[in-house]
């Protein structure tokens, strides 16, 4: 019961500061200036025709003085009040205008399209990053200060000193172009699930989950090491368990009560995608899609993918919340 | 035993991760292109692994399925011809559509086959073209037959050239065998010029190709007000006004008209009223205005408000201005009304039979009755949709909004395709392929036997330029754009080929003094003419060229060498003697009485030796004009808000901050450092960069929120340099860097040349901007002071290309743009293909995916690259 208030009351929490956070998004990118430009062949008139016809601005006039467009700004809660509208009566999140790859599309449609492949790369790097960076941290702190530990500190700095991109491209070079174990970029198609498919993500993936190898590595080492030395560890040993026993349902259910939480908002944080990463193997996803959306003023997708990510943002901090209680018993959400 | 269990679960996991790395059952060279390739049958090419397989030589080998695979840095988001926005767009577009006349190679004799049907390459005429009829089998001139409702006048009907029927083939076709007949031209023209769409290419039709009623079809509805003082003289007098019951006046067809308050008026320099109110008119006439002033600042034009107006310009400051000078601050309401297309220049006289009337001529046909470049310049083609599919396409209108938009052509189910190819796979943001379209035309004529070989062109976005360089010498792609880090190891290659653009760019320096006052970079300097040429004569464009890019050329000129004034006999406007003589003068070089030329220390017998040897450099004036403007600055300090206890900071800016860029901004902090070097100046001059203009740079530059934009500038149309001027010289066209430049104001004086023409002989005075319109055929509809028309074919070549000359070198004189750099790019193809030609031809350039030869197929090619050991760099860097 006290879980149950607690998660409604996170809930309409998070619903109330969605939508400021949302309302302050809108307000903001329409505050930004929209700056008419001619190209060589283009009339000005129908530019402008264009941004009146779709609600922006009224009463463009340009300035011969300086070549300059000056208009009035369709005011921002009218246009809030479309928005709204166009969203709760027809399900309509707009189209895009001005990202020079998906002017004319639904942004929705292309949202939806595009990201499975973020998703995936992401999915998958956690799953070989994770046992292998528990893996090896656990193995660190069992052999702590022996020669295994210290070789593998030194794989650990070598990772994390290491930036993706850099990874990536060696990567690219030594395992794609030279070996020629992977394709350069990745597959084209909507078949995620196939085995040409997985190979050509790998190579992002590979250079996402590298790092994150050492971060967990490096985190479990510390935690593991700390509990490892602690007394109801000799309890536990005293009341016949054996190491592994021991090791296995006390040390590391206890060191996870922080690592745990940390691979969860990690792997939240990276579903926005790397825009180096997907930039250098082609990947198909969202990774530079909300940047774009921001220089190119494109408001739906901007207001679209903002909703996204705050809604993930928000979700996420409540379930690791309500992670802690599911490692730890002894942790209770809402509990007086 | 619990070690073991450990390590067994590490061992496990490492293994599970590699397996996904090293297990693969085929070599590299596997984008989803290549993947159906791979799976088809096909026969590896005869001399798939030897290392002569690129030498011309060999015949085309290949035949199995062969795929041109290659890159782009943005997708297209769509191939609509209405709509699409840049050439990112073209990409598809292009394959897509189909020409109704088409520029062609010619051949020795016209002999294009050999007797065994392969094209005679060997028979290609360097730098000249044919042009060819290709889904029209006519053409004719029908201006003197059409009807009278078009309006041409006798003096037009003689002339020609301005209304034209085309005759279609009979079989052209969608891809989905769905007939085409001149109906579908007629309803795609009335789509593209949709008011309710306002699509972004319809201007064509009304700003390039003048197809009559096309402005006012797409314009209609609008509300428009004119400038009633734009030409200097009032269009409209009080006298030519009707006083209403109540008092307000107005045209007496009931045209509104009013007094502007906010509006920029010429008579107010192009300010508005409001902005010059408090330094030059009168303020209480100004307030009361404002007070009876609707919610634009426009004012009802009455008795009072016409004695208000009086008073506001009848000041000390502004001149006491006459009353008759009160209709100048009026602006008059033009509405386009609704109009049937009817009235549109284009119907379709029978189903195989189009009829094209325009305002202005196009020369389509030679006199001997052959088709000119013109008709596959400007009539290549028009636009084309299939009208059940663009139906359906149709989106309404957004909540909130007006415009209609379309999804026509943005994926596989909404694309139609009367081209050579069509969208067989699209994934947007990532790669696009296109398959033969079978039930092309072309494909049936004998002009396009032995050509489109390639069956399939797959394309993937590949953003990151050391990407595109691994999957090219890995053999992924099959041709790259030669890029700065590159271009000592491929620049000679014999892959490589090299391709003039029509782009110019330069150095645009930020010279308008009240704002460098206000921008608090101590940079006054930039004012002065002095220092700006300074700049220029110390510039080593080679060296900066080289430095900056893999290719581009060195430039002196608004125009480079891609603009042909002649184009029917090669003639290239920047070699003729008007031109080179131009630029000449402007770098220091001086004409003597016998003919001869100086750069002051050498002596040159004709115009060519001195252009020869001219390199745009005269460092020691340089110095010298540097101490001039230190001069000029420092003894009129307060002029140039010049503060001697500050560094002169000049901000280099960018629309974006890259290794590009960066490199750039080095290359100008150097230079800068010693252009001053042993001067006055020494020391006192630093170049700070910003890069985080965005989009917006260029609006931000004619504002001067920065100083210097370099390397900027335009591509314009290669057969038309006069109109490139409008990039520079047309405050009308929204273009110009130098905005502080008043074109309009500045008076020209030149002495026109002797002949039989208008204004031959005299010595004319005009402002920059009138002698921009009269050369372009303009100054008439733009309400010019002289009304001169000296457009295409109306005034002697060799007039029209001194005026060019005289006006270009007029702007290069005033040192606002400093010009560096003509478009040249090099790309390296890949040994998969053959070009045609080696020699660039400006229409065909070296024979495209029409004319390439396949020396691989697909399968054989990948069995080329793995014995290259997937590095193809070795053979790419080979010279011939």
């Amino acid at each position: 019961m006290y879980m149950f208030k607690y998660v409604s009351k996170r809930l309409g929490l998070m619903i109330m500061t969605f939508s400021i956070i949302m309302f302050m998004c809108f307000v903001l990118i329409k505050l930004l200036p929209i700056v008419i430009t001619v190209q060589v062949g283009q009339d000005a008139n129908v530019i402008v025709r264009q941004l009146e016809g779709r609600g922006y601005i009224q009463n463009a006039v340009m300035d011969p003085a300086t070549q300059t467009w000056s208009y009035e700004r369709v005011p921002i809660m009218i246009q809030l009040g479309n928005y709204l509208k166009k969203i709760f009566l027809k399900g309509d999140f707009g189209i895009g205008v001005n990202i020079p790859s998906y002017r004319g599309r639904a942004v929705l449609d292309v949202f939806v399209e595009k990201i499975p492949p973020t998703v995936l790369i992401n999915l998958y790097s956690t799953f070989i990053g994770v046992p292998i960076g528990l893996g090896l941290g656990i193995l660190a702190a069992l052999k702590k200060n022996k020669w295994q530990d210290q070789l593998i500190n030194i794989f650990i700095i070598l990772l994390i000193s290491m930036p993706a991109i850099v990874m990536g491209l060696l990567i690219q070079y030594f395992l794609c172009f030279r070996a020629g174990l992977f394709p350069t970029t990745m597959n084209s198609g909507y078949e995620y699930f196939t085995w040409s498919m997985f190979r050509s993500m790998m190579p992002p993936v590979l250079s996402l989950c590298l790092g994150s190898v050492a971060g967990y590595a490096r985190y479990t080492r510390a935690e593991l090491s700390e509990v490892l030395t602690n007394e109801f560890m000799l309890l536990a040993r005293t009341k016949g368990l054996t190491r592994g026993q021991a090791t296995l349902r006390h040390a590391m259910r206890n060191s996870m009560v922080v690592i745990f939480p940390s691979i969860l908002s990690e792997f939240i944080s990276v579903l926005s995608g790397s825009l180096i990463i997907e930039s250098m193997f082609s990947v198909p996803g969202v990774g530079r899609l909300y940047l774009d959306s921001v220089n190119s003023l494109d408001y739906d997708f901007f207001m679209m993918l903002s909703g996204f990510y705050i809604l993930v943002s928000l979700l996420g901090g409540i379930v690791v919340d309500i992670s802690y209680g599911f490692i730890d018993p002894r942790i209770r959400m809402g509990a007086k | 035993m619990k070690k073991k269990v450990i390590s067994l679960l590490l061992a496990s996991a490492m293994v599970l991760s590699m397996a996904a790395c090293g297990s693969e059952d085929e070599p590299s060279n596997s984008s989803s292109g290549s993947e159906s390739v791979e799976g088809s049958e096909s026969t590896p090419a005869e001399s798939s692994s030897g290392s002569d397989e690129g030498e011309a030589d060999v015949p085309p080998a290949a035949s199995g399925t062969v795929t041109y695979r290659t890159y782009t840095s943005v997708m297209p988001s769509n191939w609509n011809g209405l709509t699409y926005e840049d050439a990112n767009d073209a990409q598809i577009m292009d394959w897509l559509g189909s020409s109704f006349f088409t520029y062609d190679f010619k051949f020795e004799d016209g002999k294009k086959f050999n007797d065994d049907g392969s094209i005679n390459a060997e028979g290609i005429v360097p730098g000249e073209f044919d042009v060819m009829y290709s889904a029209a089998t006519k053409l004719e001139d029908v201006t003197s037959e059409v009807d009278a409702k078009w309006g041409y006048t006798d003096e037009q009907k003689e002339m020609g050239s301005y209304a034209w029927k085309i005759t279609l083939r009979e079989d052209l076709k969608w891809e989905d065998g769905t007939a085409i007949d001149a109906h579908d031209f007629v309803y795609t023209m009335q789509q593209q010029l949709d008011p309710l769409f306002q699509n972004m290419r319809a201007s064509t039709f009304y700003n390039n190709i003048m197809v009559k009623g096309a402005r006012d079809y797409v314009y209609q509805g609008q509300t428009v007000w004119s400038d009633n003082g734009a030409t200097g003289e009032p269009g409209v007098t009080v006298a030519d006004l009707v006083k209403g019951d109540d008092g307000v006046y107005a045209m007496a067809d009931g045209t509104v008209v009013r007094f502007a308050l906010t509006q920029a008026l010429k008579q107010c320099s192009n300010y508005s009223v409001t902005d010059i109110a408090a330094d030059y008119l009168d303020p209480d006439a100004f307030a009361a205005l404002q007070e009876l002033a609707d919610g634009d600042g426009r004012v009802p034009v009455t008795d009072d408000t016409i004695a208000l107006v009086a008073k506001l310009i009848d000041t000390d400051g502004w001149g006491h201005e006459p009353v008759e000078n009160v209709p100048l601050y009026m602006v008059l309401e033009t509405t386009y009304g609704e109009m049937s297309f009817e009235d549109v220049g284009l119907y379709a006289p029978s189903d195989y039979e189009l009829v094209v009337c325009l305002d202005a001529p196009i020369k389509c046909l030679k006199e001997d009755g052959s088709l000119s470049y013109e008709a596959a310049y400007s009539f290549s083609s028009l636009p084309l949709v299939k009208e059940d599919l663009y139906e359906s396409c149709k989106q309404e209108p957004q909540q909130g909004a007006e415009l209609w938009t379309t999804n026509y052509n943005t994926s596989i189910e909404t694309s139609a395709s009367w081209g050579p190819y069509k969208v067989s796979a699209f994934q947007a943001g990532k790669s696009y392929e296109l398959a033969k379209n079978e039930n092309w035309y072309g494909y049936g004529m004998d002009e396009y036997k032995n050509q489109f070989l390639i069956d399939k062109i797959f394309c993937e976005q590949v953003s990151d330029v050391a990407t595109q360089w691994i999957k090219f010498l890995g053999g992924e792609i099959d041709s790259i754009v030669l890029d700065v880090d590159h271009k000592d190891d491929y620049r000679d290659s014999k892959y490589t080929k090299f391709a003039p653009g029509t782009g110019t760019f330069g150095t645009m320096i930020y010279s308008n003094l009240d704002v460098l006052k206000a921008s608090g970079r101590n940079n006054g300097i930039l004012a002065i003419q002095d220092f700006r040429k300074a700049i220029s004569l110390y510039l080593d464009r080679d060296d900066f060229n080289s430095t900056l890019f893999a290719s581009h050329q060195p430039c002196y000129g608004l125009l480079g060498p891609s603009y042909y004034h002649d184009i029917e006999n090669g003639g290239v406007y920047r070699y003729t003697q008007q031109a080179q003589e131009g630029l000449l003068r402007v770098y220091g070089f001086t004409q003597n009485d016998d003919g001869t030329w100086t750069d002051g220390t050498n002596k040159y017998a004709t115009y060519e030796d001195a252009y020869e040897v001219m390199n745009g450099m005269n460092r020691p004036l340089a110095k010298e004009l540097i101490e001039n403007a230190y001069k000029e600055l420092t003894e009129n300090a307060d002029k140039y808000g010049y503060d001697p206890n500050k560094k002169i900071t000049i901000l280099q800016g960018s629309g974006v901050d890259n290794e590009n860029t960066r490199r750039a901004n080095e290359y100008m902090v150097k230079f800068f450092n010693e252009l001053v070097q042993g001067t006055s100046l020494e020391g006192k001059v630093e170049v700070i960069f910003d890069g985080s203009f965005g989009e917006s740079w260029a609006s931000d530059f004619k504002s001067g929120a920065y100083d210097l934009a370099v390397t900027v500038g335009f591509s314009g149309g290669a057969f038309d340099p006069c109109g490139f001027l409008q990039c520079y010289m047309d405050p009308t066209a929204g273009l110009m860097y130098a905005v502080w430049w008043d074109m309009e104001s500045e008076m020209l004086t030149y002495t026109m040349p002797e002949g039989d023409y208008p204004g031959a002989g005299q010595e004319l005075t005009m402002s920059i901007y009138n002698w921009y319109c009269c050369l372009n055929g303009l100054a008439e509809s733009r309400g010019c002071t002289e009304t001169y028309n000296w457009g295409d074919s109306l005034a002697p070549a060799d007039v029209r290309l001194q005026v060019l000359s005289m006006l270009e070198e007029t702007y290069l004189n005033k040192y606002y743009g400093v010009m560096t750099t003509s478009d040249f790019t090099a790309t390296v193809y890949s040994a998969k293909f053959e070009q045609i030609t080696d020699e660039f031809n400006f229409f065909k350039e070296f024979g495209g995916i029409q004319y390439m030869r396949p020396m691989y197929d697909d399968a054989a090619w990948a069995e080329y690259v793995k014995s290259n050991n997937n590095d193809l760099s070795a053979e790419y860097k080979k010279v011939e």
